[in-house]
């Protein structure tokens, strides 16, 4: 019995809906006059490889045919039992941070928001709260000083500036 | 001569060499760290070579990815854990070394053959690079195109995942170097009126994402248990007498690297693997293999490190890549006004001598701090790793801030640090999305003059002769490939209608 590779299958589609909306927006590029390739043929190929090659994917994946995956892919410490309720939050927990970082540093300034924001990550990667409240201060100023003095980058002040 | 004395003066003065030392470090602590990359270490450098001198931004990333897969020798050895996809081909060897009590030796072999290996590397890249820039002085945009392609094509299929997972990633790295505007005729492409788009999507963050934060997403909270007892006693005791007794593994590992490295698109990956059962096909114990043999890690090892330096060839003389290290560093070179080409061997021969030169003073450097990084293991791999997570975070933050000094870079590096997560999840290669980003405008650069130079005529493009051969090379690849996909799906069919 064949087993559908679903991800595989989800991806694929994604990747033929990504090819023809490119076709799409592409062919709305048009090429000035007198010359032989405008502005969208190079994304026409692209799209139509990318719809072609999402098609082949979402066949191979309803034949149920296995991965070509060669020995070459990094050994990773998975872990055999079913992962903590930790460790499947920290990856949600991390984006969702650093999205409200995106938003709150243009406020809140580089120095506050760095700071929260390691002691944060600290805390999900289960380094504890102490050790957090020692090292977020200590990283935060020091690439402060690396960005701000040393390479000139004039990093976020927010409503301090 | 000239060139040589100013390559050395551009090399051989105290800020480069502290860059140099600095990033040799830096390089051999991420590469020593379990489930870091040297790909990690090089995407984290780049925003720091933003602001420096062309000459030691490049010496940076050379001394940092040497030392890192050099590095990544020690978690493979000591932990089962390879630190780069080439180490994993002789993991299995130099892990049971170590549990033989051999873990000193299986680390000198790493180190010493990695330095013979670089070396060698490095006088192969001198020799055949001025040669092969003068040939390419002929080339127009039909043989540029060909090549850039052939080099795509070679990423994307050897790449984990099969034919149709590497041509997506390929392709979404070449659509992602299309979002801005078209060089051609300055009309915005793909922008959807965010005015951050119109400059294009930075190669800087899509990489910090995509290679950093997608790894610390991947390896968060893991890696904590498994530390070795004791620091490696005596490194490098008895590596001279079993790389003379495996001599000619050592120099066939170091030619076969080499040429395989020079391929464009191909890289360093791939060479260990063919030199490894090169090496246990050719064995008289070949049965020892996978048990704690040395054999097989001396050839593939040395095979590392000389297909690291020979994948600098088509990176300097053509500006195409062979793998995601040298596509950052094509990248900063573009950023630093130094444009990969064979101009930069015959106009600017002083940069290409100097680049030479970091080379040879990172190899060297590898034979004291490989000493000290096998002797202080314990210490590295036990740093905590929520600490490491928060600084590698806090460094990806700024670094995508600091192109722009916007929050858009941070959010670039946000969504694509996710996608890459998903599709390396999914077993899809990353490094084509990231050689299809830096060469994506090259391509189409060449593809666009081509066209306008042969009106539109398709067969135009095999009109001269070195386009052509590079031309079917491509078509013979693809077809190749999809050929061999289609015969194993069958095979695989017949299996289970054989035995369902």
């Amino acid at each position: 019995m064949r087993s559908v590779n679903v991800q595989d299958a989800v991806i694929g589609s994604l990747f033929t809906l990504l090819g023809v909306a490119v076709l799409y927006f592409s062919s709305g590029l048009k090429a000035m006059p007198g010359m032989v390739v405008g502005p969208g043929f190079f994304p026409q190929v692209t799209g139509a490889g990318l719809a072609l090659f999402g098609a082949v994917l979402v066949t191979l994946s309803l034949w149920g045919r296995q991965d070509e995956a060669e020995d070459g892919t990094l050994t990773t410490t998975q872990p055999s039992e079913k992962p903590s309720l930790a460790n499947r939050l920290f990856s949600p927990v991390l984006l969702l941070s650093i999205l409200v970082l995106i938003v709150v540093m243009p406020i809140l300034g580089f120095l506050v928001t760095t700071t929260l924001f390691s002691i944060l990550v600290v805390l999900i990667g289960g380094g504890g709260l102490l050790r957090a409240l020692i090292f977020s201060p200590v990283l935060t100023f020091a690439t402060h000083a690396l960005f701000v003095y040393g390479l000139r980058v004039p990093l976020p002040v927010g409503i301090w500036g | 001569m000239n060139a040589f004395v100013e390559a050395f003066l551009l090399v051989f003065n105290v800020p480069t060499l502290l860059v140099i030392v600095a990033s040799a470090i830096f390089g051999l602590f991420v590469g020593a760290l379990p489930g870091l990359t040297a790909t990690m270490a090089t995407a984290l450098l780049v925003p720091l070579t933003f602001y420096m001198d062309p000459v030691p931004a490049i010496a940076a990333i050379i001394s940092s990815t040497a030392m890192a897969i050099t590095a990544g020798d020690l978690p493979g050895t000591l932990l089962r854990i390879p630190g780069t996809p080439a180490s994993a081909a002789y993991v299995e060897d130099s892990y049971r070394m170590a549990q033989k009590g051999q873990a000193g030796l299986a680390i000198g072999i790493g180190v010493i053959g990695s330095v013979l290996g670089g070396l060698f590397g490095f006088v192969f890249l001198l020799f055949t690079a001025p040669m092969l820039a003068k040939f390419a002085l002929g080339f127009s945009s039909f043989e540029y195109f060909w090549l850039a392609v052939l080099g795509l094509s070679c990423a994307a299929l050897i790449s984990s995942g099969g034919v149709a997972k590497g041509a997506l990633s390929l392709l979404l790295g070449l659509l992602i170097a299309q979002v801005g505007t078209d060089p051609l005729t300055g009309q915005p492409r793909f922008t959807f009126g965010i005015v951050e788009l119109v400059g294009g999507i930075s190669f800087i963050p899509a990489m910090i994402g995509m290679f950093a934060l997608a790894e610390v997403m991947r390896t968060g909270r893991l890696f904590k248990e498994a530390t070795p007892q004791a620091n490696v006693k005596k490194p490098f005791k008895g590596v001279m007498a079993c790389l003379w007794k495996y001599r000619k593994n050592q120099v066939r590992g170091s030619i076969i690297g080499s040429l395989i490295g020079a391929l464009p698109g191909v890289g360093g990956d791939l060479a260990a693997w063919v030199t490894y059962s090169l090496a246990k096909k050719t064995s008289k114990t070949p049965e020892e293999f996978g048990k704690g043999h040395p054999e097989g890690l001396v050839e593939a090892g040395a095979t590392n490190n000389a297909a690291l330096s020979a994948s600098w060839i088509p990176a300097m003389v053509f500006g195409i890549p062979g793998d995601a290290v040298t596509a950052i560093a094509v990248g900063v070179l573009i950023m630093k006004g130094m444009e990969p080409g064979p101009q930069l061997l015959t106009v600017h021969p002083q940069n290409f001598y100097a680049v030479m030169l970091v080379f040879v003073v990172a190899n060297l450097l590898m034979l004291p701090l490989g000493y000290i990084a096998a002797r202080s293991a314990r210490w590295i791999f036990e740093v905590p790793r929520a600490l490491l997570n928060a600084a590698i975070l806090v460094f990806c933050i700024v670094g995508s801030y600091s192109i722009n000094n916007t929050m858009f870079g941070v959010t670039v590096m946000l969504v694509l640090g996710i996608i890459a997560y998903y599709l390396e999840a999914a077993q899809f290669a990353i490094a084509p999305i990231i050689l299809g980003i830096v060469l994506g405008p090259f391509v189409e650069q060449n593809f666009t003059t081509s066209m306008i130079i042969t009106n539109g005529n398709l067969l135009g493009f095999f009109e001269r002769p070195l386009a052509a051969v590079l031309g079917a090379a491509t078509i013979g690849i693809w077809s190749l490939m999809i050929a061999g996909s289609i015969l194993r799906s069958r095979r695989e069919s017949a299996l289970k209608n054989a035995h369902p």
